[in-house]
């Protein structure tokens, strides 16, 4: 089987809203306005051929952009193309987008009253590059029967099914959205190392929108942190590793090395303190605090994640 | 850890149409087959039951003593389409969400559906036919009378029969795209916008039953607008009018699967 090629996505200044509210105006006229906005003018890019963890705290609107992705659903304004560079189309209605696209939702999308291997053969049957050795692998290795009825599954093992879907789609873009929930660590384990397997040997684009960052942060190699419905940061994982990092030692010594930089977080621990500190430090700035006996050190996606989207710094 | 060098080049132009025509046509006979298949099982139970019932009910009442005033299939005038309509509604809600997460297109999600109607839709007209043809044979031998009110009113019993089976299948694939269609404008338009919506898809239902003289609608209606014309116009108008409803539906049907989105779940 010939391995696609791996599809990106390009979004730009895209809004979603959802639902309706009515609204007297100052004539006493009643108008209609749309009531949640999940994406407020988000513009983004998705390269292809890499893993892309996309973060956000809950409402940020990472289920709304990966919909919009798989066309489950249509931006209120603005534009979104998937596809391969050089050839990304609206996904809206486009078959061939639509079936090289796969997105696993959280709900696992399934028929809930047929045994799973209806469900199983409808994606077979819809998916070019469906791998049925693959699918029966994974099942097998997440303990599920295929004659049992996805209502009948506990959330991990429909979990695992949704992951087993994801991976054996093959879809030269991949989109898991919060797959691991309910799984068990040694699943979620296993589940990242079938993806991390599975994507060395087919190639293509997988998008894993998470919560538990430092699980899945060593898989990532670009990072999308969305914000109260915007895009914060769109960039690989190793430049968002360098904007920041932390400094451990005698209180006195990291207060001068801080001196003028914007600390995002510090903890402190009698005389000890550590505080992680926006920007990189220069190779004399290093050294200097080495000589202080300071210790320098990197910072976790996880942590750069939760300093970066901290109400009270998105409200500065 | 990049892929971009290690796959084949991107399709051309022609090649991405071919690939979406592929796909469609995948994804509509994967509804198609699904439709079909419920309409077997479920459809099968159902006729199994209301075969039952039409040959138990005139036993009884003969092995009492009594005499049946009208058939069964005249008593539970349009049970079929009904049957139908209520099982468009449940494919609907069962299949649409994986047909899209599975990739296929609401447009290939349509097509599908209505491909998979019309196969039930014949199944049932040829079934409604074996069934009345069955009441036309054990009533008299059970000593009770029999006379079909409902219908076309064609005389000869094998043109009858021909007519019966178009019109029935024509009006059982209406109502099963109407019940889709019911189901379509609930998940676009939410409870309260989707309940407004039922009033008019069932004017389908209306013209069909109107135009073919069947159904709870053909009984009340036909008293209502009268045909008084020819068997063989009443025959042409009735299936003209059952195709104008069967359009009308899948018209309806495609309308509102289009723009269905799927929020997320969470």
């Amino acid at each position: 089987m010939t391995t696609p090629t791996p599809f990106g996505a390009r979004l730009e200044h895209v809004v979603v809203r959802y639902g309706t509210r009515r609204e007297m105006v100052g004539d006493s006229t009643l108008v209609k306005r749309e009531a949640t906005t999940a994406l407020d003018g988000a513009t983004l890019t998705i390269r292809p051929g890499v893993i892309t963890g996309l973060l956000g705290r809950n409402g940020a609107g990472k289920s709304t952009l990966v919909s919009l992705l798989a066309a489950f659903a249509r931006p209120t304004s603005g534009t979104v193309a998937v596809g391969p560079e050089g050839a990304q189309e609206d996904p809206w209605e486009n078959a061939w987008t639509t079936s090289n696209v796969q997105l696993v939702r959280e709900s696992g999308d399934l028929m809930d009253d047929e045994k799973l291997s209806v469900s199983l053969d409808y994606y077979a049957d819809l998916r070019p590059h469906w791998d049925a050795d693959l699918a029966g692998r994974l099942l097998d290795r997440f303990e599920v029967s295929t004659r049992t009825k996805p209502g009948a599954l506990s959330r991990g093992k429909k979990s695992a099914v949704g992951a087993t879907i994801g991976l054996a789609s093959r879809a030269p873009l991949t989109i898991l959205d919060e797959v691991y929930l309910g799984m068990d660590a040694p699943t979620r384990y296993a589940f990242y190392s079938e993806v991390l397997a599975d994507y060395a040997e087919h190639p293509r684009t997988i998008v894993l929108s998470s919560h538990l960052v430092e699980e899945v942060e060593r898989l990532f190699e670009d990072v999308v942190i969305l914000d109260r419905g915007g895009v914060l940061l769109a960039e690989p994982v190793e430049d968002l590793r360098a904007r920041g990092h932390s400094l451990t030692g005698p209180a006195a010594a990291v207060a001068e090395l801080t001196d003028g930089r914007r600390v995002l977080h510090e903890q402190r621990l009698g005389g000890t303190v550590q505080v992680t500190l926006e920007g990189a430090l220069t190779d004399d700035e290093r050294a200097t605090a080495r000589a202080a006996g300071v210790e320098v050190g990197s910072v976790p996606v996880q942590d750069l994640f939760v300093h970066l989207t901290e109400p009270r710094r998105a409200d500065r | 850890m990049s892929a971009q060098s290690s796959v084949a080049d991107r399709p051309a132009a022609d090649e991405r149409a071919a690939l979406a025509r592929a796909a469609r046509r995948r994804a509509a006979r994967s509804v198609r087959r699904y439709v079909v298949a419920a309409f077997i099982l479920v459809g099968g139970w159902f006729w199994v039951v209301y075969a039952l019932v039409g040959v138990a009910v005139p036993l009884l009442v003969s092995r009492a003593g009594g005499v049946m005033d009208e058939g069964i299939s005249e008593s539970s005038a349009g049970t079929p389409r009904w049957f139908a309509f209520v099982l468009g509604i449940i494919l609907l809600a069962a299949a649409l969400t994986i047909h899209v997460a599975a990739g296929g297109t609401r447009g290939a999600f349509t097509a599908g559906m209505v491909r998979g109607a019309a196969r039930a839709g014949l199944a049932f007209g040829a079934l409604t036919v074996a069934f009345l043809t069955g009441e036309r044979l054990l009533y008299p031998a059970l000593g009770h009378p029999w006379e079909r009110q409902a219908g076309l009113g064609v005389d000869d019993p094998a043109l009858d029969a021909v007519v019966t089976f178009a019109a029935e299948a024509l009006s059982v694939t209406t109502y099963i795209l109407v019940g889709a269609a019911i189901a379509a404008g609930y998940r676009r338009f939410g409870v309260w916008s989707g309940t407004v919506l039922v009033v008019p898809l069932l004017v389908p239902l209306a013209l069909a039953d109107l135009a073919t003289r069947g159904g709870v609608g053909g009984l009340v209606l036909s008293n209502v607008a009268p045909l008084d014309t020819t068997a063989a116009g009443r025959v042409v108008l009735g299936l003209v009018g059952a195709v104008a409803a069967l359009a009308l539906a899948a018209g309806a049907l495609h309308l509102l699967v289009r723009g269905v989105r799927l929020r997320p779940s969470t």
